[in-house]
């Protein structure tokens, strides 16, 4: 009964951990150090997720200005990363629907004229991020998480607010649809 | 054409995010035809892992973040609402006083207005009077030396609120000026009004008066050049242009000038 009520207390230890103590106590550059550490890869979910690199460094700074305000609210039952990501990637699905309601409200003939061609393509992966681009961004969350972050199944759920069953599940799916369209681009 | 069972199709995705290529090679001896759709899951995989950019997220500054978070709403809010305070009442303020204070009067000659009523009825302005006032070197006024305001653009003291302007002491030079002229002097300087009758003659003055009241002056006048002057009401006055005994009867045309 004492290991059951241990295990569902269960916090993590680990550097993370001791680098938000260091600054919950005032040490402003473990908040620092916390940045360099995660900064790349929120930003990678966030590119992952959003059309341009523009997009996602504005949410990677919301994400990383809002736990600077609200780091105290982190009750450690999951790992720091896990809890940032899933920060990250709700962050980043807010702003790209409130990109996609933007460019449906804009008049048609602007909309013509300025907004057709959103998503950036890098020379390499033209066809990577053109199957991407015509995926939806719960879509593109979990690909992102799995192949770019390389999360297990649980993680990949916790970052996406569900279980590792549900994630495997949305992982089959959007896999799929992205196979389908990088298929027809490839031929 | 029947795709793999879904067995198949899980060990296949397996394989392609495996990336062993033993494992996929021992698969395509035993799946022959389905070789190609491994290989191309397996590059398809292999690519979107490629394909994760690099990190180029911008340097974070959270002592911004610091200064706005951590300062509490009221200190920003009690100032400006202060301010804002201080502001409206300097405002109300300035409003009350400028009440308080009468509009500055302009007893410059060139605003007195003059008109005449011709005989058809048209109002005109007497030019030729207007002119020779503007153009006229000799007459100066000054206000008595006991008051202690300019009519120009001083607020009058309110110690004396309870004198009529009109009857306030003033001082006219008059040299070699007509007497029409004089009166607009006299009228634009006294705050007063002053009503010539028609058919008066125009002469010239030669006088200084110091420190007298706008009907004293007039009084005087009158006594030297030979007219009539009526108080009509306080502050207005008519001159007629001889005595009261001699006065001529208004024709039913002819109106009066008046000097304000």
């Amino acid at each position: 009964m004492q290991s059951l009520l241990n295990s569902a207390r269960q916090t993590f230890f680990d550097e993370d951990t001791i680098l938000i103590e260091r600054y919950l106590r005032g040490d402003g550059a473990a908040f620092d150090q916390l940045y360099q550490r995660y900064s790349d890869r929120v930003f990678q979910i966030a590119r992952g997720i959003l059309p341009t690199s523009d997009d996602a460094d504005d949410v990677t700074l919301e994400v990383f200005s809002s736990i600077y305000r609200n780091l105290v609210r982190f009750d450690r039952r999951s790992k720091f990363s896990t809890w940032l990501f899933r920060i990250t990637v709700n962050r980043a699905i807010q702003h790209g629907r409130t990109l996609s309601r933007r460019k449906r409200e804009q008049p048609i003939e602007l909309a013509s004229e300025v907004v057709a061609p959103v998503a950036e393509s890098r020379d390499d992966f033209t066809d990577i991020d053109t199957a991407l681009g015509q995926l939806g961004p719960e879509d593109r969350a979990v690909l992102t998480l799995f192949y770019w972050q390389n999360l297990d199944l649980a993680e990949v759920g916790q970052a996406l607010g569900c279980s590792a069953n549900a994630a495997k599940t949305r992982l089959f799916r959007a896999r799929e649809r992205f196979r389908k369209i990088y298929e027809e681009i490839s031929r | 054409m029947k795709g793999p069972s879904p067995a198949t199709d899980a060990l296949m995705w397996q394989l392609a995010e495996g990336q062993d290529a033993d494992s996929i090679e021992q698969f395509c001896t035993r799946y022959p035809e389905l070789r190609q759709e491994v290989l191309h899951r397996a590059n398809m995989v292999h690519r979107l892992r490629e394909s994760k950019p690099g990190g180029t997220a911008k340097p974070f500054a959270p002592q911004l973040l610091e200064v706005r978070s951590r300062r509490p709403i009221w200190r920003t809010a009690v100032p400006a609402f202060l301010l804002a305070g201080v502001a409206f009442a300097g405002l109300a303020l300035g409003k009350y006083l400028g009440s308080q204070s009468p509009a500055p009067v302009a007893p410059a000659p060139s605003q007195v207005r003059e008109t005449t009523t011709s005989r058809f009825g048209d109002e005109a302005p007497l030019r030729a009077d207007t002119r020779r006032t503007e153009t006229s070197p000799n007459p100066s006024v000054s206000n008595d030396p006991t008051r202690s305001q300019s009519p120009d653009n001083q607020a009058p003291d309110h110690r004396d609120t309870d004198a009529k302007p009109w009857d306030a002491p003033i001082t006219v030079k008059l040299r070699g000026v007509s007497l029409l002229d004089a009166f607009k002097l006299i009228a634009a300087s006294g705050h007063c009004q002053i009503e010539v009758a028609p058919g008066f003659e125009d002469q010239i003055v030669e006088a200084d008066y110091f420190g007298r009241s706008p009907g004293a002056i007039l009084k005087a006048l009158a006594q030297s050049l030979n007219f009539t002057v009526f108080d009509q009401e306080p502050g207005h006055f008519l001159v007629v242009p001889a005595s009261p005994s001699t006065q001529p009867s208004r024709q039913p045309d002819e109106l009066p000038t008046i000097y304000r």
